[in-house]
Protein backbone atom coordinates (compact mmCIF):
# COMPACT_ATOMS: atom_id res chain seq x y z
CA UNK A 1 0.00 0.00 0.00
CA UNK A 2 2.67 2.51 0.97
CA UNK A 3 4.94 2.24 -2.02
CA UNK A 4 2.14 1.88 -4.60
CA UNK A 5 0.78 5.32 -3.67
CA UNK A 6 4.15 6.92 -4.32
CA UNK A 7 4.69 4.97 -7.51
CA UNK A 8 1.29 5.77 -9.02
CA UNK A 9 1.58 9.42 -8.01
CA UNK A 10 4.95 9.52 -9.73
CA UNK A 11 3.49 7.99 -12.89
CA UNK A 12 0.63 10.44 -12.95
CA UNK A 13 2.95 13.41 -12.42
CA UNK A 14 5.17 12.16 -15.21
CA UNK A 15 2.09 12.00 -17.44
CA UNK A 16 1.16 15.57 -16.47
CA UNK A 17 4.64 16.85 -17.31
CA UNK A 18 4.48 15.11 -20.67
CA UNK A 19 1.08 16.58 -21.41
CA UNK A 20 2.20 20.09 -20.47
CA UNK A 21 5.28 19.65 -22.63
CA UNK A 22 3.05 18.88 -25.62
CA UNK A 23 0.48 21.57 -24.93
CA UNK A 24 2.73 24.55 -24.27
CA UNK A 25 4.59 24.64 -27.62
CA UNK A 26 1.35 24.12 -29.52
CA UNK A 27 -0.37 27.01 -27.74
CA UNK A 28 2.61 29.35 -27.98
CA UNK A 29 3.21 28.58 -31.68
CA UNK A 30 -0.45 29.07 -32.45
CA UNK A 31 -0.56 32.38 -30.62
CA UNK A 32 2.58 33.60 -32.39
CA UNK A 33 1.21 32.58 -35.79
CA UNK A 34 -2.01 34.51 -35.30
CA UNK A 35 -0.13 37.47 -33.84
CA UNK A 36 2.20 37.61 -36.85
CA UNK A 37 -0.77 37.60 -39.17
CA UNK A 38 -2.37 40.41 -37.16
CA UNK A 39 0.87 42.47 -37.24
CA UNK A 40 1.03 42.15 -41.02
CA UNK A 41 -2.59 43.13 -41.36
CA UNK A 42 -2.20 46.12 -39.03
CA UNK A 43 0.88 47.30 -40.94
CA UNK A 44 -1.05 47.13 -44.18
CA UNK A 45 -3.93 49.06 -42.60
CA UNK A 46 -1.56 51.76 -41.40
CA UNK A 47 -0.06 52.04 -44.87
CA UNK A 48 -3.52 52.30 -46.35
CA UNK A 49 -4.44 55.12 -43.95
CA UNK A 50 -1.32 57.00 -45.02
CA UNK A 51 -1.96 56.54 -48.72
CA UNK A 52 -3.79 59.16 -50.77
CA UNK A 53 -3.75 59.94 -54.48
CA UNK A 54 -5.44 62.64 -56.51
CA UNK A 55 -6.02 63.01 -60.24
CA UNK A 56 -4.53 66.34 -61.26
CA UNK A 57 -4.94 66.14 -65.02
CA UNK A 58 -6.80 63.97 -67.49
CA UNK A 59 -6.28 64.46 -71.20
CA UNK A 60 -7.07 62.40 -74.28
CA UNK A 61 -3.77 60.55 -74.21
CA UNK A 62 -2.62 60.55 -70.60
CA UNK A 63 -3.55 60.88 -66.96
CA UNK A 64 -1.50 62.59 -64.25
CA UNK A 65 -1.98 61.53 -60.64
CA UNK A 66 -0.29 63.09 -57.60
CA UNK A 67 0.73 61.12 -54.52
CA UNK A 68 -0.83 63.26 -51.80
CA UNK A 69 -0.24 60.76 -49.01
CA UNK A 70 2.80 60.07 -46.87
CA UNK A 71 3.77 56.61 -48.15
CA UNK A 72 5.80 55.72 -51.20
CA UNK A 73 3.97 53.72 -53.83
CA UNK A 74 5.22 51.30 -56.46
CA UNK A 75 4.70 52.32 -60.07
CA UNK A 76 4.62 48.77 -61.40
CA UNK A 77 1.70 47.73 -59.19
CA UNK A 78 -0.65 50.58 -60.08
CA UNK A 79 -3.83 49.47 -61.85
CA UNK A 80 -5.43 51.43 -64.65
CA UNK A 81 -8.92 50.84 -65.93
CA UNK A 82 -10.59 52.68 -68.79
CA UNK A 83 -14.35 52.23 -68.92
CA UNK A 84 -13.93 49.40 -66.43
CA UNK A 85 -11.65 47.55 -68.83
CA UNK A 86 -8.35 46.60 -67.28
CA UNK A 87 -5.31 48.04 -69.05
CA UNK A 88 -2.10 46.01 -68.96
CA UNK A 89 0.61 47.24 -66.64
CA UNK A 90 2.97 48.61 -69.24
CA UNK A 91 6.06 50.13 -67.58
CA UNK A 92 7.09 52.06 -70.70
CA UNK A 93 3.87 54.07 -70.57
CA UNK A 94 4.41 55.15 -66.98
CA UNK A 95 6.74 57.85 -65.72
CA UNK A 96 7.21 59.69 -62.44
CA UNK A 97 8.08 63.38 -62.94
CA UNK A 98 9.38 62.49 -66.40
CA UNK A 99 11.48 59.54 -65.23
CA UNK A 100 10.21 56.23 -66.65
CA UNK A 101 13.02 54.13 -65.19
CA UNK A 102 12.06 54.58 -61.56
CA UNK A 103 9.65 52.28 -59.76
CA UNK A 104 9.18 54.59 -56.79
CA UNK A 105 6.35 57.08 -56.59
CA UNK A 106 7.24 59.22 -53.62
CA UNK A 107 4.93 61.60 -51.71
CA UNK A 108 4.37 64.80 -53.64
CA UNK A 109 5.46 63.37 -56.99
CA UNK A 110 3.28 63.12 -60.06
CA UNK A 111 2.80 59.91 -62.00
CA UNK A 112 1.88 60.11 -65.66
CA UNK A 113 0.31 57.11 -67.36
CA UNK A 114 -0.08 57.35 -71.13
CA UNK A 115 -2.98 55.56 -72.75
CA UNK A 116 -2.40 53.02 -75.49
CA UNK A 117 -5.19 54.61 -77.51
CA UNK A 118 -6.84 57.97 -77.10
CA UNK A 119 -9.97 58.23 -75.00
CA UNK A 120 -13.10 60.08 -76.00
CA UNK A 121 -15.49 62.27 -74.11
CA UNK A 122 -17.62 60.29 -71.66
CA UNK A 123 -14.93 57.68 -70.94
CA UNK A 124 -14.20 56.98 -67.29
CA UNK A 125 -10.62 56.41 -66.11
CA UNK A 126 -9.84 54.66 -62.82
CA UNK A 127 -6.47 54.41 -61.08
CA UNK A 128 -6.00 52.00 -58.16
CA UNK A 129 -2.98 51.67 -55.87
CA UNK A 130 -1.50 48.73 -54.01
CA UNK A 131 -3.81 49.01 -51.01
CA UNK A 132 -6.87 49.09 -53.17
CA UNK A 133 -7.23 52.87 -52.94
CA UNK A 134 -9.06 53.94 -56.06
CA UNK A 135 -9.79 57.25 -57.81
CA UNK A 136 -11.93 57.72 -60.88
CA UNK A 137 -12.65 60.56 -63.23
CA UNK A 138 -14.77 61.00 -66.30
CA UNK A 139 -13.19 62.60 -69.32
CA UNK A 140 -15.35 65.54 -70.38
CA UNK B 1 3.59 -14.28 5.26
CA UNK B 2 3.98 -15.47 1.64
CA UNK B 3 0.22 -15.13 0.92
CA UNK B 4 0.17 -11.56 2.27
CA UNK B 5 3.05 -10.46 0.08
CA UNK B 6 1.51 -11.98 -3.08
CA UNK B 7 -1.74 -10.11 -2.58
CA UNK B 8 0.23 -6.98 -1.84
CA UNK B 9 2.09 -7.48 -5.09
CA UNK B 10 -1.14 -7.92 -7.04
CA UNK B 11 -2.68 -4.77 -5.61
CA UNK B 12 0.54 -2.87 -6.15
CA UNK B 13 0.60 -3.92 -9.79
CA UNK B 14 -3.06 -3.03 -10.23
CA UNK B 15 -2.55 0.46 -8.85
CA UNK B 16 0.41 1.01 -11.15
CA UNK B 17 -1.66 -0.14 -14.12
CA UNK B 18 -4.45 2.25 -13.18
CA UNK B 19 -2.00 5.12 -12.82
CA UNK B 20 -0.42 4.33 -16.18
CA UNK B 21 -3.88 4.19 -17.76
CA UNK B 22 -4.76 7.60 -16.35
CA UNK B 23 -1.47 9.09 -17.52
CA UNK B 24 -1.91 7.56 -20.98
CA UNK B 25 -5.46 8.89 -21.38
CA UNK B 26 -4.32 12.31 -20.22
CA UNK B 27 -1.48 12.54 -22.73
CA UNK B 28 -3.62 11.22 -25.59
CA UNK B 29 -6.32 13.79 -24.87
CA UNK B 30 -3.82 16.64 -24.62
CA UNK B 31 -2.16 15.50 -27.84
CA UNK B 32 -5.48 15.73 -29.67
CA UNK B 33 -6.23 19.14 -28.18
CA UNK B 34 -2.82 20.56 -29.10
CA UNK B 35 -3.20 19.23 -32.64
CA UNK B 36 -6.54 20.95 -33.07
CA UNK B 37 -5.21 24.19 -31.49
CA UNK B 38 -2.47 24.25 -34.12
CA UNK B 39 -4.91 23.54 -36.95
CA UNK B 40 -7.28 26.20 -35.68
CA UNK B 41 -4.51 28.77 -35.47
CA UNK B 42 -3.49 28.05 -39.07
CA UNK B 43 -7.08 28.70 -40.17
CA UNK B 44 -7.35 31.90 -38.14
CA UNK B 45 -4.02 33.28 -39.35
CA UNK B 46 -5.04 32.59 -42.96
CA UNK B 47 -8.29 34.42 -42.44
CA UNK B 48 -6.51 37.36 -40.84
CA UNK B 49 -4.02 37.54 -43.70
CA UNK B 50 -6.67 37.45 -46.40
CA UNK B 51 -7.70 40.84 -47.73
CA UNK B 52 -9.20 41.61 -51.12
CA UNK B 53 -10.28 44.89 -52.65
CA UNK B 54 -12.48 45.60 -55.62
CA UNK B 55 -10.75 47.86 -58.16
CA UNK B 56 -13.61 48.09 -60.63
CA UNK B 57 -15.09 51.55 -61.10
CA UNK B 58 -18.47 51.81 -59.36
CA UNK B 59 -19.27 55.03 -61.24
CA UNK B 60 -19.26 53.23 -64.56
CA UNK B 61 -22.72 52.35 -65.84
CA UNK B 62 -22.76 48.68 -66.73
CA UNK B 63 -24.47 47.33 -69.80
CA UNK B 64 -27.51 45.12 -69.22
CA UNK B 65 -26.68 43.03 -72.28
CA UNK B 66 -23.18 42.00 -71.15
CA UNK B 67 -22.13 39.62 -68.38
CA UNK B 68 -21.05 41.26 -65.15
CA UNK B 69 -17.27 41.32 -64.81
CA UNK B 70 -15.46 42.64 -61.78
CA UNK B 71 -11.75 43.21 -61.12
CA UNK B 72 -10.46 42.32 -57.67
CA UNK B 73 -7.02 42.89 -56.22
CA UNK B 74 -5.33 40.77 -53.55
CA UNK B 75 -4.33 43.34 -50.92
CA UNK B 76 -3.58 40.77 -48.22
CA UNK B 77 -0.31 39.10 -47.29
CA UNK B 78 -0.82 35.61 -48.68
CA UNK B 79 -1.66 33.97 -51.97
CA UNK B 80 -5.10 32.56 -52.68
CA UNK B 81 -5.83 29.55 -54.87
CA UNK B 82 -7.20 30.88 -58.13
CA UNK B 83 -10.28 28.78 -58.74
CA UNK B 84 -13.99 29.41 -58.82
CA UNK B 85 -14.54 27.60 -55.52
CA UNK B 86 -12.42 30.16 -53.63
CA UNK B 87 -15.07 32.82 -54.21
CA UNK B 88 -18.52 33.06 -52.71
CA UNK B 89 -20.57 35.49 -54.75
CA UNK B 90 -23.99 36.85 -53.91
CA UNK B 91 -25.38 39.03 -56.67
CA UNK B 92 -28.60 40.91 -56.00
CA UNK B 93 -29.43 38.46 -53.24
CA UNK B 94 -28.84 35.32 -55.30
CA UNK B 95 -25.92 32.99 -54.68
CA UNK B 96 -24.00 32.55 -57.92
CA UNK B 97 -22.86 29.03 -58.62
CA UNK B 98 -21.08 28.16 -60.80
CA UNK B 99 -19.22 31.30 -61.76
CA UNK B 100 -18.47 31.63 -65.45
CA UNK B 101 -14.74 32.18 -65.11
CA UNK B 102 -12.02 33.65 -62.96
CA UNK B 103 -8.62 34.52 -64.37
CA UNK B 104 -5.65 36.65 -63.48
CA UNK B 105 -5.15 39.74 -65.63
CA UNK B 106 -1.68 40.53 -64.35
CA UNK B 107 -0.38 37.00 -64.78
CA UNK B 108 -2.68 35.11 -67.18
CA UNK B 109 -2.80 31.38 -66.65
CA UNK B 110 -1.49 31.52 -63.09
CA UNK B 111 -2.98 29.12 -60.54
CA UNK B 112 -2.21 31.32 -57.56
CA UNK B 113 -3.54 34.77 -56.85
CA UNK B 114 -0.54 36.45 -55.28
CA UNK B 115 -0.54 39.67 -53.24
CA UNK B 116 -0.70 42.63 -55.62
CA UNK B 117 -2.21 40.65 -58.48
CA UNK B 118 -5.55 41.49 -60.03
CA UNK B 119 -8.08 38.92 -61.19
CA UNK B 120 -11.18 39.33 -63.30
CA UNK B 121 -14.33 37.51 -62.28
CA UNK B 122 -17.00 36.83 -64.89
CA UNK B 123 -20.30 36.01 -63.22
CA UNK B 124 -22.02 34.61 -66.27
CA UNK B 125 -25.16 36.67 -65.61
CA UNK B 126 -26.21 40.07 -66.87
CA UNK B 127 -26.99 42.90 -64.48
CA UNK B 128 -30.49 44.13 -63.79
CA UNK B 129 -31.65 47.49 -65.00
CA UNK B 130 -31.00 50.10 -62.32
CA UNK B 131 -29.24 49.37 -59.01
CA UNK B 132 -27.21 46.22 -58.52
CA UNK B 133 -25.34 44.92 -55.52
CA UNK B 134 -22.59 42.34 -55.43
CA UNK B 135 -20.97 40.67 -52.41
CA UNK B 136 -17.68 38.84 -52.93
CA UNK B 137 -16.37 36.71 -50.06
CA UNK B 138 -12.95 35.07 -50.01
CA UNK B 139 -11.84 33.29 -46.83
CA UNK B 140 -14.33 35.24 -44.76
CA UNK B 141 -13.25 38.63 -46.14
CA UNK B 142 -16.37 40.18 -47.64
CA UNK B 143 -16.36 43.07 -50.11
CA UNK B 144 -19.40 44.92 -51.38
CA UNK B 145 -19.69 46.43 -54.84
CA UNK B 146 -22.72 48.48 -55.87
CA UNK B 147 -23.31 49.87 -59.33
CA UNK B 148 -25.95 50.90 -61.81
CA UNK B 149 -26.73 49.30 -65.12
CA UNK B 150 -28.83 50.38 -68.05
Amino acid sequence: MGFSVSASTAIIFAGLFLAFGMLYPAVSNSYERVQDAEFDRDDAQLDRQNTAIEITELTQDKITVTNTGSTSLTVSTIDLLINNTYQDREPTLRSVEGNSATDLWLPGERLTISFESEIVSGDRVTVATEHGLRVSQEFL
Amino acid sequence: MAGVSVSHLIIFTASLVVAAGVAGTLTTGVDRISGSIEDGSIDVSQQVRTDITVVSDPGYTYNTTENVTIHIRNTGSQGIALQASSFDIIFNGVYQSPIESVDSVTEPGSATWRPGEVVVLDLGVTPEDGDNRLFVTVNRDEEKFEFRAS
